[in-house]
């Protein structure tokens, strides 16, 4: 990948830092009264999601990053890893450890379509769809009246997850949850 | 808010605001006696700042340079007739785009044959003064500034331990801007208007040397943005002759362009420039300061992005 200099950088540019990429959230030009001019960048590394500020002299350089967002259908866990495919047509597949899969493997189910990010081809970090409606394992029955617990109790979902629901949920039951906070919706319609 | 492609990005609040500015600097200076004056924007020569890059023309076989501030021919006029002068005008610095930089940018500069470093901040203050509002400014030299937020005696601690403390606040720091880091990093903290003055020999550009050794220069800071610089002027031509010389060994360090020493300038200092102070001020920040502005693009009607 072509190297990009201090004077090209913007936030969205993916380079290579330290060995990891990164996205640029913020970069500024700084130049200190007589002295030499340096760009400030606040990154966030898109292994560990962690944010960090660096400077640059002028004229440095960094190598970018290979990275891009594809949307792939998660095929099949086979005990060790689990299977996604390019949704494109052309069937192209990538395995994913649970490490990266992360909190991921909480909310998919097998055919459910996935943001990845690829990284010189390999997946480095899987976001869930934003909705998921996943089928209630594990309840206990509700107890009316019950209002110690604020109204609300533990479920179990097929997945695995657990997650807080109200007293009326019953196993069985099929329910829409916001993945981006792991939070109950509400039931799934139809 | 949205403004189309083409449009201007400063709002009319800003053209207004910098109409009056110009107004009222030069009602300023006329009545303390100043003389408005014009100098040429591009010349044979630049300056030779190591950090410093001027855009170059070529004019058939020969270059010229933009010049990055009017500072050279200013005093090439008061070696010759020295009285007090000021000039408003643009100035123009090659790669320095941000938001608090436009590569076109416009300059105050004065200069008052006599008067010392602290006659000019006071009357920089008293500028100030008029064209924000009234406000007090406090006084620090660089050596306690840099102490005070670093723990660092600068004229004691050897270059590695200055290197190291750079190291610590910014990751690009080395042997030839361990100075600027550390100096960046106690100003961008500061609030409210403070003068910063006394700088190490490395920073002081055209200053003469005082008598406590530092380079008789300051700057003047508000909210941690430099608004003005101004020193006491380097009057021997060998001296001036020496630190372009130095500049042009780090320029070769550096890679960069060779800058041929202004020997028309060099020859004003033979000849004699009476003991002057001058200062340079931003006026395109001043009027961001004004009018609450975080970048400089909102108070220009076309920046480096739109023009």
């Amino acid at each position: 990948m072509p190297n990009i200099s201090t004077n090209e950088f913007r936030p969205g540019l993916r380079v290579l830092l330290d060995g990891d990429p990164c996205t640029m959230v913020e970069t500024e030009f700084v130049k200190p009264g007589k002295g030499q001019a340096f760009t400030r960048v606040r990154l966030k590394n898109l292994i560990t999601s962690r944010t960090w500020e660096r400077t640059f002299k002028s004229g440095e350089s960094l190598p970018t990053a290979d990275v891009r967002e594809v949307a792939m259908q998660y095929l099949y866990f086979d005990g060790d890893t689990y299977h996604f495919m390019l949704s494109d047509g052309s069937y192209e597949q990538v395995e994913v450890d649970a490490a990266t899969l992360g909190d991921a493997k909480y909310w998919i189910r097998e055919e459910d379509l996935c943001q990845v990010v690829l990284w010189d081809g390999r997946p480095i970090s899987i976001t869930p769809p934003i909705f998921v409606e996943l089928e209630v394992v594990q309840t206990d029955p509700g107890v009316r009246g019950d209002t110690a617990t604020g109204g609300s109790k533990t479920a179990i979902m097929s997945t695995g997850a657990s997650i807080r629901v109200p007293l009326f949920i019953e196993a069985g039951e099929v329910l829409r949850i916001d993945t981006r906070t792991g939070e109950y919706v509400g039931r799934a319609k139809g | 808010m949205s403004r189309s492609w083409w449009q201007p990005e400063c709002g009319a609040d800003a053209l207004e605001a910098r109409a009056a500015i110009l107004r009222d600097a030069r009602k300023f200076f006329d009545a303390r006696g100043y003389l408005e004056i014009q100098t040429p924007s591009l010349s044979n020569h630049t300056a030779s700042d190591p950090f410093l890059d001027s855009y170059t023309l070529t004019d058939g076989e020969a270059r010229r340079y933009l010049q990055t501030s009017p500072e050279f021919h200013m005093k090439r006029l008061l070696a010759h007739t020295p009285r007090p002068v000021y000039q408003i005008c643009l100035a123009f610095r090659r790669g320095e785009t941000g938001h608090l930089h436009n590569s076109e940018f416009t300059i105050i500069e004065w200069y008052a044959p006599g008067a010392s470093t602290s006659d000019m901040t006071e009357l920089t203050a008293k500028l100030i003064d008029t064209l924000l509002k009234p406000g007090r400014v406090e006084r620090v030299s660089f050596e306690s500034l840099i102490r005070d937020k670093h723990g660092l005696d600068i004229c004691t601690c050897d270059e590695s331990t200055l290197i190291e403390a750079a190291r610590r606040v910014a990751a690009h720091a080395d042997q030839f801007n361990a100075l600027d880091c550390l100096y960046e990093h106690a100003v961008s903290d500061l609030s409210g208007r403070v003068v910063v003055h006394g700088f190490p020999l490395p920073l002081a550009s055209l200053a003469a040397i005082g008598h406590d050794g530092v380079a008789d220069r300051f700057e003047f800071i508000i909210d941690g943005i430099e608004l003005a610089n101004g020193c006491q002027e380097l009057l021997d031509a060998d001296e001036f002759r020496r630190r372009v010389n130095c500049n042009n060994e780090i320029r070769r360090a550096r890679g960069l362009a060779h800058v041929e020493c202004d020997t028309r300038l060099e020859a004003a200092l033979c000849s004699g420039l009476t003991p002057t102070s001058g200062v340079a001020l931003g006026l395109d920040r001043l009027l961001m300061l004004k009018l609450g502005k975080r970048t400089i693009s909102q108070v220009l009607t076309f920046s480096d992005k739109t023009r």
